[in-house]
This record gives C-alpha cells, structure tokens and sequence, in this order.
C-alpha cells in the first residue's frame, strides 16, 4: 500500500515557531520518511501568503528533485493574472496535479459571480486539474473559514471541474456531507477533522473512494493524521482507499489519453 | 499509567451524539487508557444536581476507572450550588471541578458565563478548602484573573487556548500559565499545530502539561497521537499522560 498525504506545505510559517519547515521540501521530506508517508501533494505557503508564482516555482523544483515524493499543487490567484487559465495551463504542462484556491490571503471570495474565478474553475475542469479548497489554512479556531455557502454555489457552478475540500472540521462538516452528497465532484480531504469518528462519519456518508487523507504537516502534527485512519472502524480496503489508493487515482490518474502514472 | 482528564458521559446534543460509562471504557481500553476523568453532559447542559447524580452511580460501578468531576453549570444557583460541591467532593468522592465559560456570541446559546463571575468565588473557595482540581473551559485571560485571585487553586486551563472562545491561541496560554504555578494546561483540543506541545514543556516544564480527549465530541487518537508523537523525552511524556494529573488527585487524600 502506497501512502499519499493530500495536504502537505512547502515553505516558512508566518505565525510561530514550527519544525521542520524550509523552501526545499527537505524537511517535509524527513517528517513523511519518520511517518511511512511515501508522496505528498504539496502546495507552497510563499504561494498562498504572498507570490504565487514564486511559491509555485519552489513547488516544481522541489517536485522535480523528488519527483516519486511530492505530487505539486499550483496556486492561482484569479485576480492576479490577465489570463488565470492560461497560467494555470502552463503549470499543467509543467506538471502542476493541482490547482489550490487561498480567498482570504488573495482578496476575493469564493463564490461563482467573481469573474475570473468562474473562468479559472472552467478551465480547471477542461485541463481535468483538481481544484483544492482548503476551508482553513490549518485547524486552529484563530483562522477564517471559507463560508460553507460560498463554496457549495462555487462547486454547483462547475460541475465538470473536481474539488478536494479539506480543512474542515464538525462545524461545517453537515453542509459538506449535503454538498458532496448532491455532487459527485466533490472529494473530501481529513487534515481538518477531529471529531469523534469524523473518518467514519464520511466514509459511511459519501463511500470510503469519496474520502482523501490529509495531515497538513508540518504544521500539524503527522501521527494524529494518519492514525485516526489507522484506528477507524472501518475495513481494511476503505482505510488503504482513504491512506492513498483514492489519492493515486485521484491525482496521478493519467493526462488525457496517457498511460496511468503508478509513481 | 495513562488517564484521560476531558470525557464527556450522557448526550451531547449540539452533535447529535452520546456515550454511557460502558462505551467510554471500551474506547479507553482501545487506546490502553487506565483511569478518566468524566463529568456528565446532562449536568453541563441541563440539571447539574440530578446530573451528577448519574455520574455518581457511574463512579460507584467503576472506582477504580473513573475520576469525577462536579460540573458547575451555573454559579448563580448560589448556596444550593456551593453545598451541591462541597456534598459531593466531601462525601461522594468526587474527584474534581468543571467549569464551562461561555462567552457572548459565537453563536453561543446559552447566556453569559464566566468563571470570573464573582458568584463564582465562594465555589472556587471550596475546591481551594478540598484541595481539589478546577477544569476550567476558559479563555487565557479568564484563567489569568482567577489565578491571580486565586494563588492556592490547582487550575487546568481546559483546550490551552484551542477554542473558539480563545482564538485558537495557545501561545497565549503559555504564557498566562508562566505568570502563575498553580495553572495547568490540558492539551486536549481541535488544534495540531506542530510544536505547540513542546513549546508548553519549553516554558512551563513537562509537570504542568496534561492531556484528554474530549469523547464524544473529539477524536480521541488525535489527542493522545499528538502527546506521544510530541518530541520530548519519554518520561516527559509519561508525566503528560498520566503522572501529573494522578499527583494533582492525590492532593486531595494529602
């Protein structure tokens, strides 16, 4: 069984004093080693903070050194770019296996009528790349949350593009069952959820290929990631699905047309 | 010897979720938990006097399982409230106080409350006088006055910081928890930030840290995943698990 962490961060933490973070993915790399995480989509916090373009370039070098480890997630700020799909298309054939959305940090909401957004998400969906939400930049109650109507008007407005909602916890977890229930465009992603039986609640709700792993380290603790997991009441096909077998369908799936990438 | 200070028993409604004594101890059997420290939910949220009630039974049948908390819900029962403590830590054998701040707004339905409140001072008196632990889900700054009102009381700071109420700010809690030795932090909380661990053993030294999981509301492997992963020592992690909180009882039979 192959582990894939679908929420990792590159790069330095504005906020306190973390381990284990640095631009090159070195000591991400350490941390997934220590926990038997063996690849990680990664989305750069100098991306999501402050230069997207100088984020996602950490991203793909620190992908292209390590390309069996760090799956690379791009960040677009719709607002930043004459043409966001066209930049977005570039990362793609760079390599980008995900484009990952920061509102609050990028000075727009989510919702389907900012128009470049609407624009970005169509093209996210005809370049077949993985939009990622995460509704809180970590699961710490000092962080805004992305407001569960916004996004479910974003997700309805683009039902040929896939989102991986994460950073969420029990608060916003019943709208996102509804949301995800009503569209099967919609992955879930655990980094957030800490709730008792959280796993299983999803699981049981939308079906363990619905479900992807998340731990958002290094700026959460790994073990408490994996282990929920781990010691779910669940069988052993849904725990391997939710550790990594969805993720790897998910985001290695091949380019259209392409063979299947089992990296 | 590992005990668990923050479980819940009874219903939980805002969630929709329950757990009995029986099923609080399976999933402390899972995780090689021996002792929890519980209050009841029905005194939390509806009747402490009748809810307490049902943790007594609960501590009868499982004494060598269970610590139990009096739950003050509300300090302004006044009288009936003080004699309602000092009846069950005096005769009943309860082994500590929870107190639940609740703040304006959030969302918050219940009215104000805080454990600053001053009726509250004369139940605060009485957990000092029995030398017994006050679990308080309060802010830092709530936490900081009553310490400073209160030198002598053993006070653990329920969430350290990691709730709504409070930001998330954990930080903020160490700090308060330096100013004053007789304040604890129960690590038990929604957060994982990395390091926030052992940024509390980094000030406040490895006695002063305890944990607890929360069920039913919380995951319970995330909460004790994140002592045992923490990097520190494995006797400092021991003293988290278990050792401090078990000291902290035994002050009241000193």
């Amino acid at each position: 069984m192959r582990i894939i962490d679908c929420r990792g961060y590159l790069g330095h933490w504005p906020y306190w004093e973390v381990p284990h973070v640095d631009e090159t993915g070195d000591g991400l790399l350490g941390l997934m080693d220590r926990h038997g995480v063996d690849a990680s989509v990664v989305v750069a916090m100098r991306a999501a903070l402050y230069s997207p373009q100088e984020g996602n370039e950490l991203v793909f070098t620190a992908a292209g050194k390590h390309p069996d480890r760090f799956i690379p997630a791009v960040v677009v700020n719709p607002k930043a770019h004459r043409d966001p799909g066209a930049y977005l298309g570039e990362c793609v054939q760079r390599g980008a296996r995900a484009m990952a959305l920061f509102p609050f940090y990028h000075g727009y909401n989510l919702r389907p009528s900012t128009p470049p957004l609407a624009d970005l998400l169509r093209e996210a969906g005809r370049q077949d790349c993985p939009v990622i939400v995460p509704m809180r930049l970590l699961m710490n109650w000092g962080f805004p949350v992305v407001p569960a109507a916004d996004l479910a008007a974003t997700v309805e407005a683009s039902p040929s593009t896939r989102f991986v909602i994460g950073g969420f916890n029990y608060g916003e977890l019943p709208a996102l069952l509804d949301l995800a229930g009503r569209n099967s465009n919609v992955w879930l992603e655990t980094s957030g959820l800490t709730m008792y039986r959280g796993v299983e609640t999803l699981a049981v709700n939308l079906g363990a290929g619905r479900v992807l792993m998340g731990t958002a380290m290094p700026l959460q603790y790994p073990a408490p990631g994996l282990l929920k997991i781990e010691r779910a009441d669940l069988d052993r096909e849904a725990k391997e699905r939710i550790l990594g077998g969805n993720a790897r369908r998910f985001f290695l799936k091949p380019a259209r047309g392409g063979e299947d990438s089992d990296r | 010897m590992i005990a668990d200070v923050h479980v819940h028993l009874g219903s939980m409604a805002s969630v929709g979720r329950s757990l009995d004594a029986e099923g609080a101890l399976r999933i402390a059997d899972k995780m090689g938990v021996d002792r929890i420290f519980c209050t009841h939910l029905a005194s939390l949220f509806y009747d402490t006097f009748s809810g307490d009630e049902l943790l007594l039974r609960d501590l009868k049948r499982f004494p060598d399982r269970i610590w139990a908390y009096v739950t003050v819900s509300s300090p302004r029962h006044g009288q009936r409230m003080v004699d309602h403590v000092r009846t069950f830590i005096g005769d009943h054998g309860f082994h500590g106080l929870k107190i639940y701040s609740h703040p304006k707004g959030l969302g918050s339905p219940e009215p104000w409350l805080s454990i600053t409140d001053p009726y509250m001072y004369p139940i605060l008196e009485t957990a000092v006088e029995c030398r017994v632990p006050v679990l308080a889900h309060s802010t830092p700054a709530e936490c900081d006055e009553v310490c400073r009102l209160f030198p002598e009381l053993t006070l653990l700071m329920a969430h350290m910081g990691g709730t709504a109420i409070a930001n998330g700010d954990w930080h903020t809690a160490i700090s308060v928890a330096r100013k004053h030795p007789n304040l604890y932090l129960d690590a038990t909380s929604s957060c994982l930030d990395a390091g926030m661990i052992e940024e509390a053993v980094l000030h406040l030294g490895p006695t002063r840290v305890v944990w607890g999981s929360d069920i039913p509301l919380l995951d319970p492997w995330c909460q004790i995943e994140k002592i045992r992963h923490a990097d520190l020592p494995d006797g400092q992690i021991e003293q988290i698990l278990g050792l401090n909180i078990q000291r902290l009882i035994s002050l009241k039979e000193a």
